[in-house]
């Protein structure tokens, strides 16, 4: 109760407090972050605020939209070619490319940065068929493939490339204050509170607008908003349930941005009754998405039942969608033989997850399938997950990159690891083999076709939405327009006149 | 007779009680609330049925309150008053049932300790000593984790975590309550030793248990509602109050009324069991007979 009349009292004084105009002049924006940072090695990184701070340090060999509709654009490579196999990968470097400590950036160095990526535990599984790579000469690099791989280019261009030399030097250092050859240098990092950086000024394509950053900790959802209304911080990814009080400001605007994770149920296949088609049909009919999506995520996620997110590339509406009908649900649990009202038993749920099944447990009990709500704390919550030990849960979940990356959910390699309905099934294995080795956009595109349309008919997820990031920010910056999954490059940023 | 005269002394005896319980105005309005709750939670499913609490009308989401729902509804658009007046049930059964475990428990372990003295002194008093070190949300947090989150959990969690207190002060009584001449007497006569501690040493004790185990009742309600506040309380969608309040913190802005209401029934119950505890304190306390 404590701390509760505190952000009561803290809310009344800040709303005592007139807004801060902006001078015309700013040059500095402080970035709210939901955590600390645990590590700022350019490869063992995990969690998405790290990735964003990392991102404006270091630069990468070419930049991907992750929507997959432009072509890449060229950053510390110039150009690029690939062998007519499809198995060498040839980069140009720029020479004009500098470190923070005024080294350039060589071959070498990018060659040092593509083995960290591919060996570490966190990253490089996209990378994962790269065999080889060499530097032919001082700005020129090689990467050897064994297999064809289509979104090679895409893998290949995530690494952020660092320095070799001062990695040798002090590892400690290298984590710790990172050296990068992006738009913003590395100041000063203080645990459990903040990390500032400051302009590169001799960034090879030009000195970035906004000169002094600083991440700010503010893990609360409540305060942060605060900290946006009073001006205190610039930009921020918030939470659904502050949207209401900081859309109504007009000094804040908001950006709502698509992202591929999803949210779903999963139900394990080796398991009775979900083993029947039907019975996961059933399920599919009878959640109400368009409610679940009011209730769990405030509106700010796009309903879909398919595991693609519609801005994804495989993704078509010739896809089945799942709509909400009771009635079709019902008939499916008789035809499956099931007499309602029936015992689904738990419904196993992390409690973050507990909005999800709370709503799920309504639906379901509305076409007869009772469920009751397990709650367990995460660790022991995944592990029970990935051993297939629950019947049906609620979770959300993030595969990122290449649509390839979707494997991961249904191919039998990853049962145990992240395909929950421990689905098996030859053809669904050998359909992501041939998406994986096929280089033509098209027959690629129909491969994933297949695969979803297939995914779809036998219900093997129940699919709910894909969840939506929020960045709420000070009106008088100007931010380029958000794309795909939300990565932000403070490069691209203003402030107003 | 003399069965007849002893009835006699101990109506007379309760009736004392009551005259100095009644005497003090706070105790009286204490004891008020304290019915007054407890009616609800006895009566919850005459006043509202147990169905409107986990009913989720998609269309009423985060209603202010009104005629239709005198609480508002929250974001599932469940109706808060009937999960307020049912989640009453939770809370005071949680907080009656631990104190009354730990009672028991407190009881037989500061009994055991207070009488034998010596070596079962010693080993019982060190064993709490080495629960009593660990801050009790923690213990609580480490038992709810270790066995997993539901009420019967939770239940065991808090009781756990409020043992030693009632081990030591049962024991700190005991331990004065042994030395009179009466007990003296009684194990002259050969009486046994059980029946020494649950006739003579326990009832002679019993004053300050009874009030503190009504006042401990206050802080169950608070802890139950402290772990259901971050989430290792009991399992969705059972009202509870902490639980309430946990669900209504993303909404404080937007819909206040969420976290008002099941916050005002915490803190009126908790008085309550207090202002209870309080009253009985002076009013079981023979010495301040005026």
């Amino acid at each position: 109760m404590k701390k509760r009349l505190a952000i009561l009292a803290a809310a009344c004084l800040c709303m005592a407090i007139p807004m801060t105009g902006f001078a015309a002049d700013k040059t500095d924006i402080v970035i709210a972050m939901d955590a600390d940072v645990d590590t700022l090695h350019p490869t063992d990184f995990s969690t998405t605020v790290e990735m964003s701070v990392l991102n404006q340090i270091y630069d990468t060999l070419m930049y991907f939209n992750p929507d997959g509709t432009e072509d890449p654009q060229p950053r510390i490579a110039e150009s690029y070619e690939i062998s007519d196999d499809g198995l060498d990968y040839t980069f140009h470097l720029r020479d004009d490319v500098t470190f923070h400590d005024g080294t350039p950036v060589t071959a070498d160095d990018v060659v040092f940065s593509i083995e960290l990526y591919k060996n570490s535990e966190y990253q490089g599984s996209q990378i994962s068929m790269l065999s080889s790579v060499e530097a032919t000469d001082e700005h020129t690099v090689v990467c050897h493939l064994d297999t064809p791989y289509s979104p090679f280019l895409e893998g290949i261009c995530s690494p952020m490339i660092a320095s070799k030399a001062y990695y040798e030097k002090s590892e400690d250092d290298f984590v710790n204050s990172p050296i990068g050859s992006g738009p913003y240098k590395f100041v000063s990092r203080s645990k459990g509170s903040n990390i500032k950086l400051e302009a590169n000024e001799d960034y090879y394509r030009g000195a970035p607008e906004i000169k002094e950053v600083t991440f700010e900790m503010i893990p609360d959802s409540a305060t942060k908003a605060i900290a946006l209304q009073t001006g205190e911080v610039n930009f921020a990814e918030i939470d659904s349930s502050t949207m209401p009080q900081l859309e109504a400001n007009p000094q804040i605007t908001i950006a709502e941005v698509p992202t591929s994770s999803f949210s779903y149920i999963a139900m394990n296949l080796e398991k009775e009754p979900f083993n029947d088609v039907k019975v996961r049909q059933a399920i599919n009919y009878a959640i109400d998405r368009d409610n679940l999506v009011a209730v769990c995520f405030d509106g700010e996620a796009e309903v879909n039942s398919n595991i693609c997110a519609k801005e994804r590339f495989g993704y078509s509406d010739d896809q089945f969608q799942y709509t909400y009908d009771p009635d079709k649900a019902k008939e499916l649990l008789s035809e499956a033989g099931i007499e309602t009202p029936y015992d689904l038993g738990e419904i196993l749920v992390a409690e973050k997850y507990s909005n999800l099944a709370t709503v799920i447990q309504n639906d379901l009990k509305a076409v007869g399938l009772e469920v009751e709500i397990s709650v367990k704390e995460f660790n022991s919550y995944i592990s029970d997950l990935q051993n297939g030990n629950y019947g049906i849960t609620a979770l959300n979940m993030t595969l990122e990159g290449d649509t390839q990356s979707l494997e991961m959910a249904f191919t039998t390699d990853y049962i145990g690891i992240a395909n929950n309905a421990r689905y098996s099934d030859a053809d669904m294995d050998a359909l992501f083999d041939q998406a994986r080795s096929e280089t033509d956009t098209d027959k690629r595109e129909e491969i994933f076709n297949q695969i979803f349309t297939k995914a779809q008919d036998e219900a093997i997820y129940g699919v709910l939405c894909n969840p939506m990031t929020l960045y709420a920010y000070n009106s008088d910056l100007n931010c380029p327009e958000f794309v795909l999954e939300g990565n932000y490059y403070l490069y691209d940023f203003a402030w107003a006149e | 007779m003399a069965d007849q005269r002893q009835k006699k002394k101990k109506s007379s005896q309760l009736k004392e009680i009551w005259r100095r319980y009644r005497k003090n105005k706070a105790a009286v309005l204490g004891l008020v609330i304290l019915v007054f709750i407890l009616g609800i939670a006895i009566f919850a499913d005459v006043i509202v049925p147990y169905s409107k609490c986990i009913e989720q009308v998609g269309a009423d989401r985060l209603q202010g309150p009104s005629l239709a729902h005198f609480f508002g509804t929250d974001e599932y658009g469940r109706d808060l008053f009937a999960r307020v007046i049912h989640g009453s049930r939770f809370s005071l059964f949680i907080g009656v049932a631990t104190s009354l475990m730990a009672l028991v428990f407190g009881a037989i372990l500061g009994a055991s300790a207070g009488y034998f003295g010596g070596v079962v002194d010693n080993v019982i008093c060190r064993i709490i000593d080495v629960f009593a070190c660990v801050p009790p949300i923690l213990l609580s947090l480490a038992v709810v984790a270790a066995l997993g989150t539901n009420l019967r959990n939770l239940i065991i969690a808090i009781t756990v975590s409020c043992i030693p207190g009632n081990v030591r002060l049962i024991r700190s009584l005991v331990l004065t309550v042994a030395e009179q001449d009466y007990v003296e007497a009684a194990r002259s006569y050969g009486t046994s030793t059980p029946r020494i501690i649950f006739r003579y040493v326990l009832p002679n004790a019993m004053g300050p248990i009874i009030v503190n185990t009504t006042m401990s009742i206050s802080d169950m309600i608070l802890s139950a509602a402290g772990l259901s506040f971050i989430g290792m309380g009991i399992q969705p969608p059972s009202p509870e109050w902490g639980a309430l309040l946990s669900n209504a913190q993303t909404y404080l802005f937007t819909a206040p009324y969420m976290l008002i209401f099941p916050g005002v029934f915490i803190i009126l119950s908790s008085l309550a069991f207090n202002l209870v505890g309080d009253g009985l304190t002076d009013a079981l306390d023979p010495k301040l007979k005026d």
